[in-house]
């Protein structure tokens, strides 16, 4: 039994006051009577003495019983199923899809669980409590804690998707959490022990492990991530575990245009491993790790996709007849941000005729002046002093180039009137109603169709700005303006902890899939009515519809399959507290009141209608 | 309390009782009472022979013309009343919320006013000797030293009716009306002093006094019951079932003091100490009966 308020227990002291009041209510007023034989003859013919003893005795147990029923039902007690039963458990079945693994007479490794977890019910029940938990990412009730048996076995019956990979961490997390309001809870894991780490973590969680799966053995890739990309270059690690017996096999990288290492492995039963693999890939895209292994109880989880993006780094295209020691400088300090070719001429039609797509940026210094700019994006550095020696007349609040004049040949072929003028330092009003516009210190920026033009004013001989050590950061902060980030290959939607989010927005409406057929393992995972799911118009906005209404949900990507995607919904993750604990617990306050109650009527009866007497 | 007695107030009302009693007897004092005894009475009773030493003044002159015989008138002897007024003044007639003892204390002093007033002689026993003095008083002029006698008694002390009664009232026999004003409670039992005065020759009438308060005690709780005149005590929770046995007790003792007298051809009366000293004469000198 615990108490609401067990701070007014405190008040059973005053059990102590009830014998003192009821000496001093024994105490005798004197009552002067003119003779006390009569009163003699009257207590003589009720028998009283015998009765009033007993009367008092009553009096006094029935007044003590009344007020610490009264403290009592102050104190607000509670009977807790835990007293009756020490120890709630808490059982948690391994969803993960290394559990469909399926022998050839025992079913799934996840019926093997279902089984055992069901066997275990009778010796937990007679413990406590009992609570039933699914866990692969997120952990979901299957049956809060209770000592219905039948609701637990309904509870094991349910449908589960297996997918993914135990979450050790989510599991880790949750226990934490619910022993918080149950500190004796005993965590029972029934798993085929194919997750990563943390083993001891779990061992140390005092969470017992129980394991299911016999002889057959599977191996499954349950985790996986781009480790580096230079170039073409790339490297992935992936995370093997083998559960049942010891597999031997091989771990292949498909790179598709591309090349892709491979690995040999034998792990013991149990065991599991990261392993590194090196592919080329010219471009972005998804490479595919596979596993062939002799005999796996479950080819479902052999193969796993990943996104390899594109080297971050910016492709430039150095065209100078000499670039200077400032620069080059530059350059090293930057090999993490460009990843630099020369052309090593400076004549324009050299290097014109080089494919200037595959290029991020152009970093031109030093260039015959007569050339003219193919289409690309340009960053200028010389010495066109003054500036850049451009001018051109603009309205004020036009920004269209109305004319021009330009020094260098390099700019002549640009006709300056089809460019948009973005950003321009050195603003110099020469006339009331033109705008000459002279770049003649800063980064003049002008973007056409096919232009992005960056323009330094850099006298080597005379500017002071190459001898400054932030040269490196305003180069890069220029590329980086001129060249706006890659975007990242990434899967529209994907796990991130236990709510699902979008990486990026779909088109409003469009339906991700809809819900298959009975028995169709898509179908299974959606909650029973739920129609279809709609890609949100925002991110995070991912809503369930379930006929009339819509549900947020979490989202978890499965698998990509050409331009399909299955996608599993789960509904937010329960907290971790046993709502069924909750319900147990009975409030005993109108049992304390009633014995109160009982007592004062028992008391009036007794003394009022003087049933002792 | 006590100094009432000598109040001009209470005597005027002294004086309208003796109205009262008039009215109530309508007839003097002298030759009320009928002797047993022959006697110099106007009342003829018998005739007898006559003999030497007769007093030839009741000679029957008449029968001696017609019949030639010495006959002698008798007449009833017409005597004064003697009234023996006893007061109990025990410790249980100090109770009540109007006082028993006072209000027999009053009541006392009203026959012995009426009493003295028709020239009857009044003898005054206080039980016990210890509480006052008694005496005898005969003639209005002895109003006042009785009246002070009275005064003087101070109730408290216990009082064995059966033991302490016949002592002071002597061997005084005969001739005489005895009044007995107490409340009875004597635990030792009254009844031997009832059959000592019935055989003293006297006529006997009981004046029971009672408080209400002895029938409907307004009591509730733990108590200390104290006797007022034992100095006994005895802690009970009085409850409303002991009471209403009390008050059955208290009944039955009542009962037993009437059925006494009735059984001794005594005059019977039981006063309230709360009623007024008038209606209680009434009460004495017309359904009682007790002073004709």
């Amino acid at each position: 039994m615990s108490f609401a308020h067990p701070q007014l227990l405190w008040g059973l002291a005053a059990l102590g006051l009830v014998p003192l009041l009821y000496l001093v209510r024994r105490r005798s007023r004197r009552a002067p009577v003119p003779h006390l034989f009569l009163w003699e003859r009257a207590l003589a013919s009720q028998g009283h003495s015998r009765r009033r003893r007993i009367h008092d005795f009553l009096g006094l147990v029935l007044n003590l019983l009344l007020v610490a029923c009264l403290v009592l039902a102050a104190a607000g007690p509670r009977r807790d199923r835990r007293v009756r039963a020490a120890r709630p458990a808490l059982v948690v079945l391994d969803a993960s899809l290394s559990m469909a693994a399926r022998a050839t007479t025992t079913g799934s490794r996840f019926d093997q669980a279902r089984a055992e977890a069901a066997t275990r019910l009778p010796a937990l029940l007679a413990e406590g409590p009992v609570g039933l938990l699914a866990a692969a990412g997120s952990p979901i009730w299957l049956a809060g804690l209770g000592a219905d048996r039948e609701d637990l076995e309904r509870g094991l019956d349910e449908v589960i998707e297996l997918r993914g990979r135990l979450d050790t961490e989510a599991l880790l997390e949750f226990v934490g959490r619910a022993r918080v309001r149950e500190a004796t809870l005993r965590v029972i894991l029934v798993s085929d022990g194919a997750f990563l780490g943390d083993r001891e973590a779990l061992v140390a969680a005092g969470i017992e492990l129980v394991r299911v799966g016999g002889a057959e053995g599977n191996a499954a890739l349950v985790g996986g991530r781009l480790l580096t990309r230079r170039g073409a270059d790339f490297e992935v690690a992936v995370d093997l575990a083998v559960s049942g017996r010891a597999l031997t096999g091989r771990v292949l990288l498909e790179v598709p245009e591309g090349e892709g290492s491979a690995v040999d492995f034998t792990l013991a039963g149990g065991e599991s491993r990261e392993f590194r693999l090196g592919g080329r890939m010219a471009e972005a895209g998804l490479v595919t790790v596979r596993l062939v292994v002799e005999g796996d109880a479950l080819a479902a989880d052999d193969r796993l996709e990943l996104a390899i993006d594109r080297d971050p780094r910016l492709r430039v295209l150095v065209v100078a007849g000499e670039t200077g020691a400032h620069l080059e400088a530059a350059l090293a300090a930057l090999d993490e941000v460009f990843d630099v070719e020369r052309s090593g001429r400076s004549a324009p039609e050299d290097w014109r005729r080089a494919d200037l797509a595959a290029f991020d940026l152009v970093i031109l210094r030093g260039v015959d002046e007569k050339s003219s700019l193919p289409p690309a994006r340009y960053l200028l550095i010389d010495s066109f002093a003054p500036g850049l020696g451009l001018k051109a007349g603009a309205v004020l609040d036009h920004p269209a180039i109305l004319r021009q004049e330009t020094r260098p040949r390099l700019l002549r072929a640009l006709d300056l009137r089809d460019l948009e003028v973005t950003r321009a330092r050195g603003l110099r009003v020469t006339a009331a109603v033109d705008v000459l516009l002279e770049a003649d210190g800063g980064p003049l920026i002008v973007q056409g169709e096919d232009y992005l033009l960056l323009a330094f004013d850099v006298d080597e001989a005379s500017s002071s700005l190459v001898l400054l050590p932030a040269f490196p950061l305003l180069l890069k902060d220029a590329a980086r303006e001129l060249v706006p980030l890659p975007e990242r290959l990434l899967p529209p939607v994907a796990a991130a902890g236990r709510l699902g989010e979008l990486l990026r927005p779909l088109a409003d409406g469009v339906p991700i899939f809809e819900v298959g057929a009975e028995g169709d393992p898509v179908g299974s995972s959606l909650r029973r009515g739920a129609d279809r799911f709609l890609a949100p118009a925002r991110l995070g906005d991912a809503r369930l519809v379930l006929g009339d209404r819509q549900e947020q949900v979490g989202l978890a990507v499965l698998d990509r399959r050409a331009s399909d995607l299955e996608a599993s919904i789960t509904t937010l993750a329960p907290e971790p507290g046993p709502p069924a604990q909750r319900r147990r617990e009975q409030d005993l306050v109108p049992f304390a009141l009633a014995a109160a109650l009982a007592l004062a009527l028992l008391e009036w009866l007794l003394f009022s209608r003087g049933w002792t007497r | 309390m006590s100094q009432g007695l000598l109040d001009p107030a209470f005597l005027a009302r002294l004086e309208k009782l003796e109205i009262l009693a008039r009215k109530v007897v309508a007839g003097e004092m002298r030759g009320d009472h009928q002797s047993r005894r022959r006697g110099s009475g106007s009342l003829f009773r018998d005739h007898k022979n006559y003999s030497q030493g007769d007093d030839l003044r009741f000679l029957d002159w008449n029968v001696y013309s017609r019949l030639g015989e010495l006959l002698v008138k008798q007449f009833e002897a017409e005597e004064n009343l003697d009234l023996l007024l006893v007061l109990d003044a025990s410790g249980s007639m100090d109770y009540g919320q109007a006082n028993k003892f006072e209000f027999a204390r009053r009541l006392v002093a009203a026959l012995a006013f009426i009493a003295l007033n028709r020239f009857a002689k009044v003898d005054l026993v206080i039980l016990p000797r210890a509480a006052g003095t008694g005496g005898s008083f005969f003639g209005r002029g002895q109003l006042f030293p009785l009246l002070q006698r009275l005064q003087a008694v101070r109730p408290g002390a216990a009082v064995a009716l059966d033991e302490d009664l016949p002592p002071l009232v002597g061997r005084r026999h005969g001739r005489g009306l005895a009044l007995l004003v107490s409340d009875f409670f004597a635990e030792q039992g009254y009844r031997r002093a009832l059959d000592y005065l019935r055989h003293r020759g006297l006529t006997v009438g009981l004046v029971h006094v009672l408080d209400r308060a002895e029938f409907a005690p307004e009591l509730a709780g733990r108590l200390r019951l104290e006797d007022l005149e034992t100095g006994r005590s005895l802690k009970r929770e009085i409850s409303p079932q002991l009471l209403e046995a009390y008050r059955q007790e208290v009944e039955r003792w009542c009962r037993g003091v009437e059925r006494a007298a009735v059984e001794r051809e005594m005059a019977y009366a039981r006063l309230d100490s709360a009623q007024g000293l008038e209606q209680a004469i009434s009460l004495l000198l017309g359904k009682g009966g007790m002073l004709r």
